[in-house]
């Protein structure tokens, strides 16, 4: 599977997930990821639009860069989650512990410097 | 009763939650999807704890919807796993950890009404039931 679709802005960059994240594909998005942090992109926009499901593998791989991208003074922001991917998050109580708003644009509001 | 059995790799995935999602038509989306991350946690831990294992196995699944209450049964030959207590492994806490992994089975508490586990001479079985 090629790497998730990117957007570059001024401020933050905009990753647009697709299809499943499980164990098997947030390996994927692991990576991606992964790269990011590497090249010092700590403000975040993850856009869900178009993911089915996820797993604890794929919420997993979000938790994993949290901690480094608040210490870094970065953010992210998850948007458009369909109600039974954000009933995953709401299962761990992640709706209160991470940045999620319904749509694109509250997203990208809230990444603005 | 519906059961099937898959290869125990990371690929199957899918194709399991496709087979839990088909019977559960009827149910809501965000209640089936629900069991069906029930599930998919489940093989995904047995796929990973037999990574190391020469022999190529697999994973029985079946599934029962009775009286609105839906039992499954996963069936393989992996080490059985321990059950966690949700509040030793909460999110906040993973955060702080920089984890990937350990919230899968506090799902599965979460989720399920009942979980048993049955430990066969060479299989372990786990049954969990949802009611709805």
């Amino acid at each position: 599977m090629p790497p998730y679709r990117t957007e570059v802005n001024d401020t933050f960059i905009s990753i647009f997930f697709e299809g499943d994240l499980d164990a098997n594909s947030s390996i994927q998005a692991d990576e991606q990821l992964s790269q990011l942090m590497k090249s010092g992109q700590y403000r975040l926009h993850f856009d869900f639009t178009n993911v089915e499901y996820i797993s604890s593998a794929g919420i997993g791989v979000f938790l994993s860069y949290q901690d480094e991208i608040s210490e870094k003074g970065g953010k992210m922001v998850f948007s458009g989650l369909k109600p039974r991917v954000f009933n995953v998050f709401q299962l761990l109580g992640l709706d209160q512990l991470l940045e999620i708003t319904p749509t694109s644009s509250e997203a990208l509001e809230r990444l603005k410097v | 009763m519906f059961a099937r059995d898959f290869f125990c790799n990371r690929e199957s995935l899918p194709c399991i939650r496709e087979f839990i999602r088909l019977h559960l038509s009827e149910l809501e989306d965000i209640t089936s999807n629900q069991i069906i991350l029930a599930v998919d946690e489940v093989c995904a831990n047995a796929i990973i704890h037999g990574r190391g294992r020469k022999e190529p196995f697999q994973l029985k699944i079946s599934i029962l919807s009775i009286h609105n209450q839906i039992t499954v049964e996963i069936t393989d030959t992996a080490e059985p796993f321990p059950i966690p207590i949700p509040t030793q492994t909460s999110a906040a806490e993973k955060i702080k950890m920089r984890a990937k992994g350990g919230l899968g089975l506090v799902l599965v508490q979460k989720i399920m009404d009942q979980i048993e586990i049955e430990r066969l001479p060479d299989a372990h079985i786990i049954r969990m039931i949802k009611r709805i």
